[in-house]
């Protein structure tokens, strides 16, 4: 009887880890949207973050086969809040317009973000962290599957005071999905005391491109990591001075669908405490609004001589 | 008299000061919102390739999978399974209907003694890398835009089972930015 069981347990493991089709295929998932953070929204209101700043979760299959996809909204584990934030205190205020999608290669799945904040003045003042997980989920048949997930952060802060509920901001025509490239910039052997024009040195210009149908105006600002909302990377020292980084122009039109391409310069003063350091700066392209501001960040990393 | 008088107006006065600068401390903020990470993008290639796995046995997977950052950012891996309908994975030696799946991220094919339960074995809970948590000589911690890394798997296979239906287990490979 023992005899009998093995060998059929030995059979189906065949089947299981052997009948799995060893050509080797590439999947995978792509987003723009890694992490997104929004301050001063208001308690008792909900957003919609396409009306308020044209933001959905777009989720593309880069796989070269089909599958399917679940968006799911989680509360952060706390290895992965960020920004001193705490975990949503209940992750059914965020609802996803569609959470199962059915991909081809290379099809996106848009779901549009709804955020619900309760009406309760203990919520004032607070910063709250949350994840949607995006990821494929096993196909049928047996054997061992790789399926792939990207987690969106969302971090939010809610405004110190209440606001009249006819005078809270729920849509704008603010767009954050402008776009500031390369979202990362490296930068090696940076000499001290003279300027470093980063495209004769390395070949690399920033391009802000508006994607609007109206004119826009752009700023470009360089910000120390602190003073932004992004964490500083491991092995990299915050920026000592932000105007060691400037750029050819600060403010800028844009007209519909326009790209402007943007020099860069770093300027570290001949200074013995630099030397061999590592410098993390944040690049931070605005749109102004009236009531509504986006911006973007790139970030730029300098390894000095 | 006077002096109680003008002690009351000055009284007044300071608590209307106070009054006036709460009230623009009140004023509401405007929306700000920042899109501080674009781009985030996993590509892996599967599945995995065993060779024959016999009951109460240890395998290893005989080739990799490759782990590509095609996104623009530095990106931390987190792993996790689903488990077979009849089965349970488990981070320790299994019995009975009970299997442990390991992942360490190495350049070339670990041996079997090199994965451990408390810092390889795979469960059900999506969990981040770190510098020890999946790693062999490499990690799916930070990995740099463009950069790649190697996945082998070791298959621990229940005791018995009375299983007699084929089974499916997806290893879930999850990005995020940082």
């Amino acid at each position: 009887m023992k005899i009998t069981r093995n060998v059929i347990f030995i059979c189906f493991i065949l089947l299981l880890l052997i009948n799995t089709p060893f050509k080797a295929k590439a999947g995978g998932l792509s987003t723009q949207l890694g992490e997104v953070v929004i301050e001063n929204l208001q308690i008792g209101h909900t957003y919609n973050l396409k009306k308020l700043v044209n933001l959905q979760l777009i989720v593309t299959n880069t796989s070269d086969y089909a599958v399917e996809l679940k968006m799911e909204v989680l509360s952060p584990d706390k290895s992965e809040l960020r920004q001193e934030a705490e975990p949503i205190p209940d992750p059914s205020w965020v609802k996803l317009s569609q959470a199962l999608f059915k991909l081809i290669p290379n099809e996106k799945a848009i779901s549009d973000i709804r955020l619900s904040i309760p009406d309760n003045d203990r919520y004032l003042g607070k910063k709250y962290q949350v994840t949607i997980w995006s990821h494929t989920l096993a196909g049928s048949g047996g054997g061992m599957f790789l399926a792939y997930g990207l987690k969106s952060r969302i971090i939010f802060t809610l405004d110190k005071v209440r606001q009249a509920k006819s005078e809270a901001v729920t849509s704008s025509d603010a767009r954050v999905d402008f776009k500031l490239k390369p979202e990362e910039i490296f930068l090696e052997k940076v000499e001290l005391g003279r300027v470093y024009d980063v495209e004769k040195n390395a070949g690399i210009v920033l391009k802000v491109t508006n994607p609007n149908e109206r004119e826009q105006i752009f700023k470009l600002q360089s910000l120390k990591v602190k003073n932004s909302m992004a964490t500083l990377v491991e092995e990299y020292q915050d920026a000592p001075d932000t105007s060691y980084l400037k750029f050819s122009e600060n403010r800028f039109v844009l007209p519909p669908k326009g790209t402007k391409t943007i020099k860069i310069y770093l300027n570290f003063p001949q200074k013995k405490e630099y030397s061999g350091k590592k410098y993390m700066f944040i690049i931070h392209a605005l749109a102004e609004g009236e009531k509504v501001t986006t911006g973007v960040y790139s970030r730029l990393y300098a390894s000095i001589k | 008299m006077k002096t109680k008088f003008f002690i009351i107006i000055c009284c007044i006065l300071l608590l209307l000061s106070i009054d006036l600068s709460s009230a623009l401390a009140a004023n509401p903020a405007n929306i700000n919102v920042t899109v501080t990470i674009q781009n985030l993008s996993v590509n892996a290639t599967g599945p995995m390739a065993f060779g024959t796995v016999v009951v109460g046995s240890a395998t290893v997977s005989t080739a990799a999978s490759t782990v590509t950052n095609d996104g623009n950012v530095t990106e931390t891996y987190s792993l996790n399974l689903t488990n077979p309908g009849g089965w349970t994975a488990v981070q320790a030696i299994p019995a009975a209907e009970q299997y442990c799946l390991s992942a360490r991220f190495n350049t070339t094919q670990p041996a079997s003694g090199t994965f451990t339960y408390v810092d390889h074995a795979l469960s059900t809970t999506s969990t981040a890398c770190s510098a020890t948590q999946f790693a062999g000589d490499q990690t799916g911690l930070s990995v740099p835009a463009t950069q790649t890394r190697s996945l082998w798997l070791k298959f621990e296979a229940p005791s018995s089972t009375t299983v007699t239906t084929q089974q499916t287990i997806a290893v879930t490979i999850t990005a995020s930015a940082g």
